[in-house]
């Protein structure tokens, strides 16, 4: 029999728990076998990922004509590694609710409690080893080719920050609170944290082409420091950060391990605090109910990250763009447009997700596919004109021109697109038992991303070859009414 | 529609899950104003074929339900159904959940509403969250959502799980009142004693086929069986490795 070790098996007991308690659809994975193979394949992939995109980014500062400096390559590098290791720790926040259960099995062992709270402290770490592997022997391979070493710097910071960040949002998550406001904000707070933190930094490497000449009097300031890690000073200073923030994770691992174990705080679900009303609220309108109760089931869970981060990256989006100049808005108006247009498409996300987690009750309703979507696709008009259309308030108030503007705010027939796109992937998730499978969520953002695009790029590419710009934007719009109607039509073949 | 007594027709039924067949060529009737049981062994195709009738599941064969076709769409608000573990909205609270499901089946009768909250001893967790119910008070939400709205046929798949016994009395009768309105029901448990009591006609299946069928006290006659966990046991040729295994130990 071959032998496996207690806390590798711990590590995917705690995944597993975790992936099947975020995508609980009341239906038991049909294949548990490939439930469990789907955690180990799921490190994998996450490793493949971010390690590749940690090597692309490290590409940019030996190739000048991109034209990112290494402040740029420094955050997007420091941050897409803190996001490597938070996300791959998010399903551990979701296991509490089943992981109890291993306490108990383990107590029942000849295992004493402070071997328990070693093993699952080694199984915490076990849950991002591949990536730490991975990611790290890339940074080593490419700061070694390219003598650029602030690689090295930005990847351990970004990996020991990320580890940091969600084990204090673990930490944060178990803070007892006695109102359901209070127990809402924790919850919203423990979520995003990781998320506050790492996008602006990411954007900021988007967004600011800065020389660390001029900002070098900050060179002691995480995680600028790495970016400096080229020079001595700077190199020492990430050493020193480096080592806080592991020692950090070293002091926090043993509190969180016996905590993930212990099951859920009351403060997750406080029992008897909402105060109902004895009158009915029963509306005749379908839409409005399903979206009403989108709204109250996504905000009071984990997916409602998938809602405020969105809206955090919109904000400092929007900042960056009221701090810049009129002409700079007016070059980017057509990247941030493009971002505005990808982040209103993570709400419905959001919202199809919340379903597949009572999705057995919903399947026994009068509800056609097509009438699921329907409130997802308000909420996403509504959102994408918010968006798109803060972003050309700004632009007019800095009298930039609006004409990068028009393609977006008459072109929302992409994003809808996404919606009965999310319908089908759903749709093929329940049929496969609800259990969690990778490939589905890459094929979402992989073939979204692809259909958003599309009919901007029709625009990009009929503008490019001199076609008039009212043409270019009328094949804009009908290529995406097509898709949108195309889609719409397969999913409503799933009734 | 004239003349139709049936409520659902499952005809040569066959769900697979890749290579491995759950479901193989059931076929079965459910008529007005009866309570079908289906039975089985774990893991005999039960569930699955009621996931099929759901439309949860892809499968081969046909449905009809009230000579209609496939349940879908609108079609849903003539079933209530009750599955084994309830899975509702967790972060909604009861009377959350409720109002969703009332206002998507159009329920605007909300005294009966009252009424089953009351039957169910729930108002005191109307404002609870169903994440912190028990799985006893779990099911009984899922009871009040799928009778709410006096559906044709009602679905129960092990619907007495995790109930107390006065609550299980009142869904009995509950069932009862709603076969003499004309409704049916089909029943799915592996709990005999209650099937014998409730069910009018059932069919035993194993590994995904139908081994017999029949109404119940022709089942009983022909399996040569005091009750129907001997009949079962019977037709499922478990008595011999029973007492096989019982003596091995």
């Amino acid at each position: 029999m071959k032998k496996v070790s207690l806390e590798d098996a711990l590590a995917r007991e705690l995944l597993v728990v975790g992936y099947i308690a975020a995508r609980q659809t009341g239906f038991r994975p049909s294949n548990l076998r490939r439930s469990i193979r789907n955690v180990k394949f799921t490190k994998i992939i996450y490793t493949v990922i971010f390690s590749f995109y940690i090597a692309l980014f490290s590409l940019f500062t030996s190739f000048k004509q991109i034209g990112f400096g290494v402040f740029a390559a420094s955050m997007l590098i420091f941050a897409m590694s803190g996001l490597s290791v938070s996300s791959m720790m998010t399903p551990l926040s979701y296991a509490i609710y089943g992981s109890n259960n291993i306490r108990d099995f383990l107590l029942s062992t000849s295992l004493d409690a402070e071997q328990i709270h070693r093993l699952v402290g080694k199984a915490i770490f076990k849950t991002v080893d591949y990536i730490i592997y991975g990611t790290f022997g890339v940074s080593l391979i490419m700061s070694i080719i390219f003598k650029e070493f602030y690689i090295l710097f930005s990847v351990a910071m970004g990996l020991s920050l990320g580890m940091l960040l969600q084990l204090a949002a673990l930490e944060l998550s178990y803070i007892r609170s006695k109102s359901m406001a209070s127990s809402v904000a924790t919850r919203s707070a423990v979520s995003l944290l990781p998320i506050v933190f790492l996008i602006p930094i990411f954007l900021s490497g988007t967004l600011y082409r800065l020389n660390l000449s001029s900002i070098s009097s900050f060179y002691f300031i995480p995680p600028l420091s790495a970016a400096f890690g080229n020079s001595l000073h700077g190199a020492i200073t990430s050493f020193f950060w480096i080592a806080v923030f592991g020692y950090g994770v070293y002091r926090l691992i043993p509190d969180v391990s016996w905590k993930l174990i212990s099951g859920p705080p009351s403060a997750f679900f406080p029992i008897l605090t909402k105060k109902v009303s004895n009158r009915w609220k029963i509306t005749s309108s379908k839409t409005l109910a399903l979206l009403r109760a989108d709204f109250q089931a996504a905000s009071r869970s984990l997916l409602g990250a998938l809602i405020g981060g969105p809206l955090i990256v919109f904000l400092v989006i929007l900042m960056n763009g009221a701090a810049s100049s009129a002409s700079s808005l007016s070059v980017l108006s057509f990247t941030l447009g493009i971002e505005m247009a990808y982040l209103s498409i993570m709400i419905p996300y959001a919202f199809y997700a919340m379903e597949m987690r009572g999705a057995s009750a919903l399947r026994m309703l009068p509800l056609s596919k097509v009438k699921i979507a329907l409130p997802k696709l308000l909420l996403l008009l509504i959102t994408y004109f918010l968006y798109e259309g803060s972003l050309t308030v700004v632009m007019l108030i800095k009298h930039a021109s609006i004409l990068n503007m028009l393609p977006f705010l008459l072109g929302f027939f992409g994003p809808a697109a996404s919606i009965p796109m999310t319908g089908i992937i759903f749709e093929e998730t329940l049929k496969s038992g609800g259990s969690p499978t990778v490939t589905l969520s890459i094929a979402f953002f992989l073939i979204s991303a692809i259909i958003v695009a599309v009919p901007y790029t029709v625009y990009f590419i009929m503008t490019l070859f001199r076609m008039g710009y009212f043409e270019s934007l009328l094949a804009m719009i009908v290529t995406g009414a097509l898709e949108f109607s195309i889609l719409m039509f397969i999913l409503s073949l799933y009734d | 529609m004239q003349g139709l007594s049936y409520v659902l027709k499952v005809d040569k039924l066959v769900v697979k899950y890749g290579d491995k067949v759950a479901v193989n060529g059931l076929s079965f009737i459910i008529n007005e104003g009866e309570v079908f049981g289906l039975l089985g062994p774990n893991g005999a195709g039960k569930t699955s074929t009621i996931r099929a009738i759901m439309n949860i599941v892809d499968y081969q064969g046909s449905i009809d339900l009230l000579g209609k076709g496939r349940p879908k769409g609108d079609l849903m608000n003539s079933i209530g159904a009750v599955m084994e573990s309830p899975a509702l909205l967790e972060s909604l609270t009861v009377k959350e959940f409720l109002e969703l499901v009332a206002s998507l089946r159009n329920v605007n009768d909300t005294q009966r509403l009252d009424h089953l909250i009351d039957a169910f001893e729930l108002r005191q967790y109307l404002g609870n969250y169903i994440m912190n119910l028990s799985q006893g008070n779990k099911q009984k939400v899922a009871i009040v959502a799928a009778v709410m709205h006096r559906p044709k046929l009602l679905i129960l798949d092990e619907p007495f799980n995790a109930l107390d016994v006065k609550a299980a009395r009142i869904f009995k009768e509950i069932i009862q009142n709603h076969k003499k309105e004309g409704g049916a029901v089909l029943f799915s448990t592996h709990i005999m004693e209650i099937a014998e009591k409730i069910c009018d006609r059932i069919t035993i299946i194993d590994k995904g086929s139908e081994v017999t069928s029949g109404p119940t006290h022709e089942i009983l006659e022909k399996l040569n069986a005091g009750s129907l966990e001997e009949a079962f046991l019977k037709a499922i040729h478990a008595e011999e490795q029973i007492k096989e295994l019982t003596e091995a130990l």
